[in-house]
């Protein structure tokens, strides 16, 4: 009785061991496939890669690189001038304006236009046949939608009882935009609004 | 040692793993998104063909006057002296001659590098110079140089006018641009 229990023992533990050793094998087994399989496919992504670089180097070479830069160079000429265009300024309207604001009796001595801290200055002396003829002035700029902030100060008498003066403003970019001195509708109603201002005006 | 061997086998396949497997595995990642990148650009590629091909077509209908002309409006290089045998030609018209020419060139801005997405693609030079001239004169000179095609935009000028004198002293200066590389 004692040696057939024994003996069903050791069959148990023998085919334990049997399991055991079946599923390290399959383990084994399944790791080293894995281990080719992924060695294998690193081989076969380099060896498509290096195919695809070819073509790709073909499919370049076809391209034209030479005309497509030139392409490129023209966007950018033509974007990179439209935009200066758009931003271009012209001065001589200004001196227009200028010209049909001033009322006679009025006289400027010096003109300075510049660009400060990105703002378009207007600095400006002047003589007036007296205060009357001063104030008109005044009026006609202050009125003007194309000037911001502007400032007459330094008044002083001269020698021939003339009113000397400085003026300083800050330009509206519109009076001397290019693009909107191309259409010059809001330049022309800007010179009208200073001649109706002269006229309503009492003259000196 | 029989007994031993599941265990010995099982050690293996671990180390196979880690030493081995892992390490292809993560190569193969790269390589995978590589290869992925390669398809989808040769993919495009007969797209790009077409379009390049109706651009070529657009730009072969330019007439070459008017390629010309925009390369003049921004050249490639600022070419100081061409410039101001430009101004003096343009201000020789009206009998007035350009003196103290100074040409400035704006220097190269090193934040390009760290937002080119901000860069202009154009540079700036700015060349300022003096000259007598009329009052109508000077409009007239400013006025063609405002609608030159070359570009020019006058930053500043001043001028003082003298009693019953005909003739003023003008400083001027100009902005004018050209294409970067």
């Amino acid at each position: 009785m004692t040696s057939t229990s024994s003996g069903i023992a050791q069959v148990e533990r023998r085919a334990s061991r049997t399991f055991l050793s079946t599923i390290a094998f399959f383990i084994f087994s399944a790791s080293v496939i894995l281990a080719l399989g992924v060695f294998g496919y690193r081989l076969y992504l380099e060896y498509s890669i290096d195919q695809m670089s070819g073509a790709l180097e073909e499919a370049r070479a076809a391209l034209d690189p030479e005309a497509i830069s030139e392409l490129t160079e023209l966007h950018r000429r033509i974007v990179s001038t439209r935009s200066l265009i758009d931003s271009h300024q012209v001065v001589t309207p200004l001196f227009a304006f200028i010209e049909d604001a001033a009322p006679r009796m009025v006289r400027f001595t010096s003109f300075k236009f510049s660009h400060e801290e990105g703002k378009l200055v207007l600095d400006l002396t002047g003589e007036a046949r007296g205060y009357s003829a001063l104030a008109l002035q005044a009026d006609i700029f202050n009125k003007s939608r194309y000037f911001r902030n502007p400032v007459f100060s330094d008044l002083n008498l001269n020698d021939k009882g003339d009113v000397k003066f400085s003026f300083k403003g800050l330009l509206e970019p519109g009076l001397v935009s290019y693009s909107g001195s191309v259409s010059t509708e809001t330049f022309e109603s800007e010179l009208e609004l200073a001649t109706s201002t002269q006229s309503n005006l009492p003259q000196i | 040692m029989k007994n031993k061997s599941p265990i010995i086998l099982l050690l293996l396949s671990v180390a196979l793993f880690y030493t081995f497997t892992n390490v292809e595995y993560k190569k193969v990642t790269g390589l995978q998104a590589q290869a992925n990148d390669y398809k989808d650009i040769l993919s495009n590629v007969s797209d790009i063909v077409r379009f390049r091909d109706s651009l070529l077509l657009a730009y072969e209908e330019f007439p070459e006057e008017d390629i010309t002309r925009i390369n003049r409006v921004l050249p490639d290089n600022v070419d100081a002296v061409r410039l101001a045998l430009e101004l003096d030609s343009m201000a020789s018209k009206y009998g007035i001659s350009i003196q103290d020419i100074n040409v400035e060139q704006e220097e190269e801005d090193f934040s390009d590098l760290i937002l080119p997405e901000n860069s202009l693609p154009y540079q700036k030079v700015t060349v300022s110079f003096s000259f007598i001239s009329s009052y109508d004169n000077l409009k007239r000179f400013l006025s063609d140089m405002e609608r030159n095609l070359r570009i020019m935009e006058i930053k500043s000028l001043s001028f003082d006018v003298k009693e019953d004198a005909t003739l003023y002293e003008h400083e001027l200066a100009i902005e004018t641009y050209w294409l970067k590389e």
